[in-house]
């Protein structure tokens, strides 16, 4: 655990106040000071995000650090879109979510800014990993989505609200586009940067892994339907624990060395 | 025919989950293991069996060539296998055995500055020719762009007199020190790549030159108690030139992180038949395409600068597997977005129906 005492730190830290004390407005029943102060921690998060940027000289997706700051900053605009598009509730859940997002940039990774390497200088690198980014942050609220379906399998939606199965399959189908969006992207990428548009690095075949277990979930659902809704919660869930393998273990373990070892 | 349309499915979702504990296992093993593993004769009729299915689906469920979106979906998906297998190492063996081709898969090129290079080298030794181009590539010029150096991370020059006595000097323009005994020490100059050059007026100077090899040095001045001065520089990579100046040994160095390198350029010439045919500078993320082969910026002499090392693949299949991934994205944005937005468009003419 490692506090930051800077401007970034204290915009980090002042975020996560902001969501935790939003989150807790709305289980009081205080629906429209949460969603203030919900907007209000999305600021601050812009704010951070923007400090970032200007102090790295360059768009602030290169390490873990900077990956866990966007993401946090993510979560509202896709909160509001969900709920009013989607009909996918769980604002509540999203703001704590948020929170957990903003921990590890908050307090576990170092936040040195670093220059870009000459790989990462491409006109790819943003459209790669923001779509990335995107797609983890609708991806976890799927996962909330589902798991709320397996722990409280008879729990009532609210009204115009989708349940958690329904909820995590709008979700997916949200987010598989920009899965396989930065899944090829990334293979576009490698080919200009390495001359190898696959080349079986262990980030890239966990990233497969990532996109192939909700494939998988989408013709599991073909053949059942909503038949089984704890199966199809259960696909939802080995997805973002893929994700999480991609994001975390992949980069941060020894086990798996390769050319993404710079993230 | 209702059975064998649940066993197609089945089976499809079966070859999926494989594929994901196939991936899981190679990540496990490294790239280079994974390579050779997807590439093995097992891994061949797994792939074989999931292009087969692919086109059974097209067979047993009509839907996959009505509905447009899951007609390119999974016709993207055929694309990008066939254009694998079809530009793989195996791919080339074949088509060089039996279609009487000679391209090579992959290979790697050393070109020194001011000279041209035709053969192509195995990656693994850079000894062994595995193909002489019917061109050549010139590299007229190896060039690095360094981020500015930082004040607090810049270089020293280590200042050590006969008598033990030693004296760090911040290589800062301007930056000056007391050396008791010998006078006065200024930084006057860094130069990453130092070049000595005579003037107009016939006086020796010296300049850093962007196109040349890197060459880190530092030009000092000492002032002795009685008024009088002498410049010198002090070379990174030649320290023997001041091992005794005004009885001081004087050394420099650059630290590893200053001048991190930002980008490498090669400025190639494609030269065919004695005519110059294109003209590139090639960088990481920029190659050169010509010939049925793609060059990419891939390492350089790191020392001085004086030859870069190209990785060079072939473009075979290349085609087919962007056409592939341009198929899926768009089925796969119109499957699941297009659902959507329609969707929501007709929930919005229904509420103003209903207004």
């Amino acid at each position: 655990m490692d506090i930051k005492f800077t401007t970034q730190g204290y915009l980090i830290y002042a975020t996560i106040a902001a969501y935790l004390l939003a989150f807790l407005f709305s289980v009081c029943k205080q629906r429209k000071f949460g969603q203030a102060v919900y907007f209000l921690g999305f600021l601050i998060g812009i704010a951070s995000f923007v400090y970032r940027w200007y102090h790295s000289g360059h768009i602030p997706f290169q390490n873990m650090f900077e990956v866990f700051l966007c993401m946090g900053m993510m979560i509202y605009p896709l909160s509001i879109f969900c709920r009013r598009y989607l009909r996918v509730g769980g604002m509540a859940v999203d703001m704590l979510l948020g929170a957990v997002l903003l921990v590890p940039a908050g307090f576990v990774f170092d936040a040195e800014p670093q220059k870009l390497p000459p790989a990462l200088q491409c006109w790819l690198f943003v459209p790669h990993v923001a779509v990335y980014l995107f797609s983890y942050v609708i991806m976890a609220k799927a996962a909330v989505q589902a798991a709320s379906k397996l722990i409280m399998p008879n729990a009532e939606s609210e009204q115009g609200i989708v349940d958690g199965e329904r909820g995590a399959y709008e979700m997916v189908c949200l987010g598989f586009p920009l899965l396989t969006l930065g899944l090829i992207l990334g293979s576009w990428w490698g080919k200009l940067a390495w001359g190898d548009y696959w080349g079986w690095d262990p980030k890239e075949l966990w990233s497969l892994v990532s996109w192939l277990v909700y494939l998988a979930y989408f013709h599991f659902r073909f053949i059942f339907g909503r038949k089984y809704p704890r199966a199809n919660s259960a696909w939802v869930l080995g997805g973002i624990v893929a994700i999480l393998i991609t994001l975390l273990w992949v980069n941060l373990s020894k086990i798996f060395p390769g050319l993404h070892s710079y993230a | 025919m209702a059975k064998i349309k649940r066993v197609v499915i089945w089976a499809s979702l079966a070859i999926i989950i494989l594929l994901a504990i196939f991936s899981i296992y190679g990540a496990f093993i490294g790239s280079g293991n994974a390579s050779i593993f997807f590439n093995s004769l097992p891994l061949a009729v797994f792939w074989f069996i999931f292009l087969a299915f692919l086109l059974l689906g097209f067979l047993f469920y009509p839907r996959l060539i009505k509905k447009p979106q899951l007609l390119m979906m999974h016709i993207g998906c055929i694309l990008i296998f066939a254009g694998g297998l079809w530009g793989s190492e195996t791919g080339h063996e074949l088509q060089n055995k039996y279609l009487g081709k000679d391209k090579v898969f992959k290979g790697s090129m050393v070109i020194y500055e001011g000279q041209s290079e035709n053969r192509v080298l195995d990656k693994k030794d850079y000894e062994t020719v595995v193909k002489t181009l019917d061109f050549e590539i010139r590299l007229d010029d190896f060039h690095m762009d360094y981020y500015d150096q930082d004040e607090e991370s810049g270089p020293t020059v280590h200042i050590t007199s006969h008598a033990g006595g030693h004296w760090d000097l911040k290589a800062v323009p301007g930056e000056e020190l007391d050396v008791p005994g010998v006078g006065k020490i200024k930084a006057l100059r860094t130069f990453k790549r130092f070049r000595l050059i005579i003037t107009e007026d016939g006086v020796n100077d010296a300049k850093d030159d962007t196109g040349g090899s890197e060459n880190p040095a530092v030009e000092i001045e000492i002032t002795r108690p009685d008024g009088t001065s002498v410049k010198k520089f002090v070379y990174l990579y030649f320290p023997d030139f001041t091992k005794d100046v005004e009885g001081l040994t004087l050394t420099c160095e650059f630290p590893v992180q200053d001048g991190m390198v930002k980008d490498y350029f090669s400025d190639l010439v494609i030269v065919k038949d004695g005519e110059e045919v294109l003209k590139k500078t090639i960088e990481v993320n920029d190659p050169l395409h010509y010939g049925g082969y793609h060059f990419y910026q891939s390492s350089y002499d790191d020392k001085a600068g004086a030859y870069t090392v190209l990785s060079v693949t072939s473009d075979t299949g290349l085609y087919f597997v962007y056409a592939g991934y341009l198929l899926v994205c768009l089925g796969v944005i119109w499957q699941f977005w297009g659902k959507m937005i329609l969707r929501n468009s007709a929930n919005n003419d229904v509420k103003t129906e209903q207004a």
